[in-house]
């Protein structure tokens, strides 16, 4: 058997040199596998199934509990009517957005690097003519693609044309809201893609990432009394800032700190990641 | 002199202040299958990954086809085909896919002719028809010849394998063994085992290490009869040995002379320092002696274990 002589790529290549490549293989791990149709659906159900809850179920039980009602505003209690109820559900699907894709962020990240170097896949990978660099820029390219189109785009595209159907909403604060939201999504990609380069344990990774936003999520009015502003320049003031953008207000100049710290923040986890990456041993 | 492909010059790789590697001067020439040998822990696999630039040197420097190994590992890589101890693979993927991944780091051909050397890789290792089937279901040995293949895709300059034929049955180690053979003239291939019949059958050099530091390197004849005790003739005479045997001790380059009676012969077992000098002179001073029948003849030659073992030792004991 003559073996087919073909041409090799050369020997000076650019250091991106096997990046669509790379993004194929890691593509593939999203579209080829149940995690597309997995996500998609969880979150449609999760975020979507809330909006209609919350323009079309609840209005309804409110309005069958107006005895109920009638005695508890008789009493001086405040009670929310159910157009008051429809009002806030933009704000309450980017409180529950907020809260939980960062949670399915961190869940789908964590093993994106570590499981690699531990399995020995990264080994074999970088055995191949490409640098870690392009590696790692693979990973976040497609995950990133992944989360903002199967997590937020595709989630919040259906949610905003029920909602203005029923409600008056600004498609421009929308946006905005969602720009917000998709910094966050990627504050938190990078961070935990940056644990799963440093990290040498599952439970490591894991912890210190959900520990990031949930105890952020926690202490952070017990911050803003204890530290003040400092507060601002972190990720936990950003589903405020979200609120705020939603309900139309121009960002205060705090919240305008939180959003540029929280990209700087983003560019320092890549730094350290591709620093750190660069100097392991696998 | 044939071209050098590795070189090393006092490779070192440390953890925590104890060497894993110490010190090592590699030289490796152009289309040598090359057995890299050491038991367990004496940092075969550390120098493996130091060649590829997947583990940094604490010391020293190596060069592969004389580009630095630390400076220039991805021009090196592109040259290079490397199978892991373990391999692993994305086990979603196909035998196919999984090649096609690969090849796709070396070439900017038509989509045909990457499949068609895709083909000749499968048709190589004998995966041509699992090639459409999900990795997930290979058993090792398919694991391994898929490891083989994707390595050669690139019909590299030099193949490094690290335990090609570890965890294979005999006849998985033979499929992998004749896949070597194979390729000897298209490719230098370094590889590491513990399977020393393998090294015997197949390579023509040898560098064995042992506790990070190396013990020998060298083509694999030279090893086998370069004993510490000179070279040792084996002959079998009939007759009355006597007087012959009285001549040939009494030579100043034999050093001893075992004899033990047989099936009604007589075995001797000169040792000399100067094998050029028994070459010439021993046969002939035996054949004086016109009563004399000489049965066998001939130098005794080292298995490759015993030289290996007898290497390992005496470096345990420094």
């Amino acid at each position: 058997m003559t073996a087919t002589q073909i041409q090799h790529t050369g020997q000076t290549q650019p250091s991106l040199t096997g990046l669509q490549n790379l993004i194929s293989r890691e593509g593939r791990q999203w579209l080829h596998t149940r995690r597309w149709w997995v996500q998609l659906l969880f979150w449609f159900i999760l975020l979507n199934g809330f909006v209609m809850f919350g323009l079309f179920v609840m209005p309804n039980l409110i309005a069958e509990s107006t005895a109920e009602i009638e005695q508890a505003t008789a009493s001086g209690a405040e009670v929310m009517t159910a157009e008051e109820f429809q009002q806030d559900v933009p704000n309450a699907l980017f409180g529950l957005a907020t809260l939980f894709l960062p949670v399915g962020v961190i869940i789908l990240t964590h093993g994106q690097v570590y499981g690699e170097k531990r399995s020995g896949v990264a080994a074999w990978i970088l055995s191949k003519p490409i640098s870690r660099s392009t590696y790692l820029l693979a990973k976040l390219i497609t995950d990133a693609t992944g989360i903002i189109v199967l997590l937020v785009i595709l989630q919040l595209i259906p949610a905003y044309l029920v909602l203005s159907s029923v409600l008056i909403m600004s498609w421009m604060d929308y946006l905005q809201a969602t720009g917000l939201l998709i910094l966050l999504l990627l504050f938190y990609q990078t961070f935990t893609m940056m644990m799963s380069v440093v990290g040498n344990s599952t439970e490591i990774i894991l912890g210190v990432s959900f520990a990031v936003l949930l105890g952020g999520l926690v202490l952070k009015n017990a911050l803003v009394s204890t530290v003040g502003d400092i507060v601002f320049l972190t990720p936990w003031m950003l589903p405020d800032a979200i609120t705020i953008v939603l309900s139309g207000q121009a960002l205060p100049q705090q919240f305008q700190m939180t959003v540029i710290a929280v990209g700087v923040l983003t560019a320092v986890w890549l730094g350290i990641m591709f620093w750190q990456f660069q100097n392991q041993e696998l | 002199m044939p071209e050098t492909i590795i070189r090393t010059q006092q490779l070192t790789k440390s953890y925590n202040g104890t060497p894993a590697v110490n010190a090592l001067d590699l030289e490796i020439p152009k289309h040598s299958i090359v057995g890299f040998l050491g038991p367990n822990g004496a940092g075969k696999s550390t120098t493996i990954k130091l060649l590829l630039g997947l583990i940094h040197p604490t010391s020293g420097s190596g060069t592969i086809f004389g580009k630095s190994i630390t400076k220039e590992s991805r021009a090196i890589r592109q040259r290079v085909g490397y199978l892991a101890q373990q391999p692993k693979f994305d086990e979603t993927m196909t035998a196919r896919q999984t090649l096609r991944f690969v090849a796709n780091f070396f070439y900017r051909e038509s989509s045909d002719m990457i499949d068609q050397r895709v083909n000749e890789a499968l048709a190589l290792v004998g995966l041509s028809d699992k090639a459409d089937r999900p990795i997930k279901g290979f058993s090792g040995g398919e694991i391994q010849r898929l490891g083989i293949a994707q390595a050669q895709i690139n019909q590299p300059d030099l193949l490094i394998l690290d335990e090609p034929a570890a965890s294979l049955d005999p006849m998985g180690r033979r499929d992998v063994l004749n896949i070597m053979e194979q390729l000897r003239d298209k490719t230098t291939i370094f590889y590491s085992t513990h399977i020393l019949d393998d090294v015997q059958r197949v390579s023509d050099r040898v560098v064995i290490l042992n506790q990070g530091e190396l013990v020998v390197q060298g083509p694999i004849e030279t090893l086998l009869n370069s004993g510490d005790k000179g070279s040792i003739y084996h002959v079998v005479l009939a007759g009355q040995v006597d007087d012959v045997f009285e001549r040939i001790i009494q030579q100043s380059w034999v050093t001893d002379i075992q004899h033990r009676q047989m099936n009604g012969a007589t075995h001797w077992y000169v040792s000399t320092f100067d094998a050029n000098e028994a070459d010439t002179c021993l046969l002939r001073l035996i054949l004086e002696d016109q009563d004399i029948t000489v049965l066998e003849y001939g130098r005794q030659t080292y298995e490759l274990e015993d030289v290996f073992m007898r290497m390992v030792e005496k470096r345990g004991k420094q």
